[in-house]
């Protein structure tokens, strides 16, 4: 009886013990980003933090993002080019406290890719004959471009072989023209938003409580092929080669569906067009094997994944509990093979989720833009309003 | 900025030709989401003319050369770029028509990086139930290219059934269908009943009806209580012998119509925004209501007159419907079907009520033991109506409704205990005395003047 009795207590306390442990974990994580962010804005001169700091309502602020250089749409807050090195340190420990080592990677691999594109231009611009990328395939080797995505004409020949820009292009290209700027005040319980982002780059981070909503968020990368250090550096390369390996297990009559017989030659719900909803098209993921579905998580989780654990668990959770209404659309070449850029655009959309990756018609194998979204949940409107 | 920011580009460009830059270059990306409406079809487009076609666009924009883009030089573009679409349903054209535009700065569209947006509207025919909408872009004088999408409908009465493109996106098809009109107005009156009948019994208003019946309990004990004579003539002040079974159901039916009738002139005067009556007095008529029949039930004060209480009263009751029904749409026909949702809601549960009682009644009413139902039936109404109406016009606190719904709780097992009640009083009482068929047709012809 009393031994019963025990072990039910012990039993009760181990259970209490891991819900609240569960539960302090959720909170310390939000404390530690709340705390990051709190160190970076104290290294800040008091100019530079009203700078950064915006209205967690600021709906222009909210949309003040681009895949476009920092040159052409101005972003708010300031840049990493505009901070002291104590700063950016304090701003880099922020991004990686938010983002998971992935995430943090991704962003840093697009930043690289700026760099890159600022001191080697594009190998294959307009109307250059330009050579392959050094240490990568050339950018056509899936079999060409998909329907209509021809040749251009370019702006003149001249020399293709990426002409090095000798000025103004600090202003226009590099790892350190990323910005970084605050919706809200920095809190743990009331929501704000972290907006990190540039050329190629815009992170909406929307952080209310113990939630993380990464939604909307812009990659991309140009060169989306690179060498760095000697080694090949792709920073959407799983985006590539997760889908490609997903369309290539689709049989015959799921590929029909799964393959739309138009071209799309850019994002339909790129900047701007936040909180929009399209008839969704494709293969549905409810007539896809259960390994075909585990696929598609795959892919969904290169963008869930790029926020903390905590976050992205959460929001997995939900995609998979809508795997059935979420569909897989693609456009373009199914050919092609893992470590080479796909030049076909794809969709992933279910009810709370738009993913596309839409390779830019100068460079289809290597200038890609993408877009995660949650059409319900925009900068977290549909958490804050509960 | 602007200036700064054309001249760096355009001295990248000559500095390095082979540079890519991270935006459109040589195409006019037409992008367009459509957005469909049972009665009409919205069109969103955005036009981003590449950095080496937009002198090529600006010069078609700016039409006298000038350098300026004036208001009439856009409208006249806005106007153009709608001309090259051509939109059919189910074959016939349909009318567009421009609805707001809006363009960049010459620097902005210099740059590549300017957006002319333009929204347009055009009004979608109706009747039928499946459709065919195609969109037709022919090319402007650059080299476009297309994304078309459409949104997802607002309105659940429409349901997309497929899609189809040609591979550049210019022509666009999309396969819907009307599943019903509750929403929308309609010109032609049959297929309005149509689409109301399909629609109504799935309205969540009609769902509100009957539960507004069920659960407002004062109604039904008006109802009830009304019905508790109507088997019986009235002879000299009293409720004396029973009718004939279907000169009793012909009564009951008569004053379930009429209360029907009175209720449904002014819920639908009410919702209809026409009169506006406070609902305080109306909840103390509504128990003074009760009041009267439950009195009625005892002594015959309006004999033969029972049809007529129910529509006068039917009146009142009516109006307290009204104060429930506040969540119709805004629409006049939207309105309509919503009334006409939530009526048939309340008629249903009346049905389902009466029917359930009407057995035990007519069964009953044919032995002795009926005259102590109707006592007992009618003193509880009273007492229940005595209490409401001090309740109502007091502001008091009494245990009526606690009283009322503890019973309401239990109306099925009592229906049935009174079913099995009638039926073991006609076995075992003898049959009681029945009226003579002269009498009955007097009396008849008094009850069958229906308002």
């Amino acid at each position: 009886m009393i031994n019963s009795f025990r072990r039910w207590t012990a039993i009760a306390v181990l259970a209490l013990t891991v819900v609240f442990s569960g539960f302090v974990q959720a909170q310390t994580t939000t404390a530690e980003v709340v705390n990051a962010a709190d160190k970076f804005l104290a290294t800040l001169s008091a100019e530079q933090r009203q700078k950064v700091s915006y209205a967690f309502d600021d709906e222009q602020q909210r949309a003040r993002w681009s895949n476009l250089p920092t040159g052409f749409v101005p972003r708010g807050g300031i840049s990493l080019k505009q901070m002291t090195p104590v700063q950016r340190e304090a701003a880099i420990k922020l991004l990686a406290t938010v983002l998971s080592p992935m995430g943090l990677q991704k962003v840093n691999e697009i930043r690289e890719a700026d760099d890159d594109f600022k001191a080697n231009g594009s190998r294959r611009g307009p109307g250059g004959p330009g050579g392959p990328p050094p240490g990568g395939p050339p950018p056509n080797a899936q079999g060409g471009p998909p329907p209509g995505f021809g040749r251009p004409g370019g702006p003149g020949g001249g020399a293709g072989q990426g002409g090095r820009p000798s000025f103004s292009s600090d202003e226009m290209f590099g790892s350190n023209l990323y910005y970084i700027s605050f919706l809200g005040k920095p809190s743990t319980t009331t929501p704000w938003i972290l907006q990190f982002g540039g050329h190629h780059l815009a992170l909406n981070i929307t952080i209310a409580g113990s939630r993380g909503v990464l939604t909307p968020t812009l990659t991309g990368a140009q060169p989306a092929t690179f060498s760095l250090d000697g080694k090949t550096v792709r920073p959407l390369g799983r985006e590539s080669d997760k889908a490609l390996a997903l369309v290539q297990s689709l049989n015959d009559s799921q590929r029909k569906q799964a393959v739309l017989n138009y071209q799309v030659p850019d994002l339909v719900l790129g900047p701007g067009q936040d909180g929009k909803k399209i008839v969704p098209e494709g293969l549905k993921a409810s007539t896809m094997t259960p390994q075909q579905q585990a696929m598609l998580l795959g892919i969904v989780a290169e963008w869930t994944d790029i926020l903390n654990e905590n976050a992205a668990a959460s929001r997995m959770a939900q995609i998979t509990a809508d795997l059935k209404e979420t569909w897989f659309a693609w456009s373009g070449p199914t050919d092609g093979k893992a470590g080479s850029n796909i030049t076909a655009y794809y969709r992933i959309q279910g009810p709370h989720l738009v993913i596309e990756y839409a390779p830019q018609h100068d460079e289809p194998a290597n200038h890609v833009h993408t877009i995660y979204r949650d059409p319900t949940n925009d900068y977290g409107t549909g958490l804050t309003r509960q | 900025m602007r200036a700064r920011g054309a001249a760096v580009l355009i001295a990248l460009l000559l500095l390095s030709p082979g540079l890519a830059f991270a935006h459109r270059i040589d195409e006019y990306l037409q992008a367009t989401l459509l957005t469909l409406e049972p009665h009409s079809l919205q069109g969103s487009i955005r036009l981003v003319p590449g950095v080496l076609v937009a002198s090529d666009v600006i010069a078609s924009i700016d039409a006298n050369g000038d350098g300026v883009i004036s208001p009439e030089e856009q409208r006249a573009y806005a106007q153009q770029v709608l001309n090259s679409i051509s939109i059919t349903l189910d074959g016939r054209v349909v009318e567009t028509k421009l609805v707001s535009w809006s363009f960049p700065s010459l620097g902005q569209m210099h740059d590549g990086l300017g957006e002319i947006k333009i929204n347009y509207s055009a009004a979608l025919s109706d009747g039928g139930r499946d459709h065919v909408l195609l969109v037709a872009t022919h090319n402007l004088r650059q080299k476009l290219v297309y994304l078309i999408n459409l949104t997802v409908p607002e309105d659940r009465s429409l349901e997309i059934l497929s899609q189809r493109r040609n591979p550049e996106q210019s022509v666009y098809e999309v396969d819907y269908e009307q599943k019903t009109a509750a929403a929308g107005a309609y010109d032609t009156t049959g297929a309005v009943v149509h689409v109301w009948l399909q629609g109504i019994q799935f309205s969540p208003l009609f769902h509100l009806g009957m539960r507004h019946i069920a659960e407002g309990t004062d109604h039904l004990l008006f109802l009830l209580t009304l019905l508790l004579p109507a088997p019986l003539l009235a002879i000299n002040h009293r409720w004396g012998p029973r009718l004939a079974a279907r000169s009793s159901m012909l009564r009951i039916l008569g004053i379930v119509t009429a209360f029907t009738i009175g209720h449904s002139i002014t819920l639908t005067l009410a919702a209809m925004n026409v009169i506006h009556v406070p609902s305080h007095p109306i909840e103390v008529l509504i128990a003074v209501s009760i009041l009267v029949s439950a009195v009625h039930a005892l002594w015959p004060i309006l004999p033969g007159r029972e049809a007529w209480i129910a529509a006068f009263f039917g009146l009142i009751h009516g109006l307290a419907f009204a104060t429930t029904l506040d969540r119709l749409g805004v629409g006049h026909w939207e309105r309509v079907a919503g009334i006409l949702s939530f009526n048939l809601g309340i008629e249903a549960m009346q049905m389902i009520v009466v029917a359930a009682i009407l057995p035990s009644l007519l069964l009953m009413s044919r032995t002795r033991a009926y005259s102590a139902l109707r006592i007992v039936g009618a003193g509880f109404a009273a007492i229940a109506a005595l209490g409401w109406t001090l309740e109502r016009l007091f502001e008091l606190q009494l245990p009526v409704d606690d009283l009322v719904n503890a019973l309401a709780r239990h109306a099925l097992w009592i229906a049935t205990g009174l079913f099995l009640l009638s039926l073991l009083c006609r076995v075992l009482l003898p049959v009681s005395q029945r009226i003579q068929r002269v009498e009955v047709l007097s009396e008849l012809s008094a009850a069958s003047t229906l308002p």
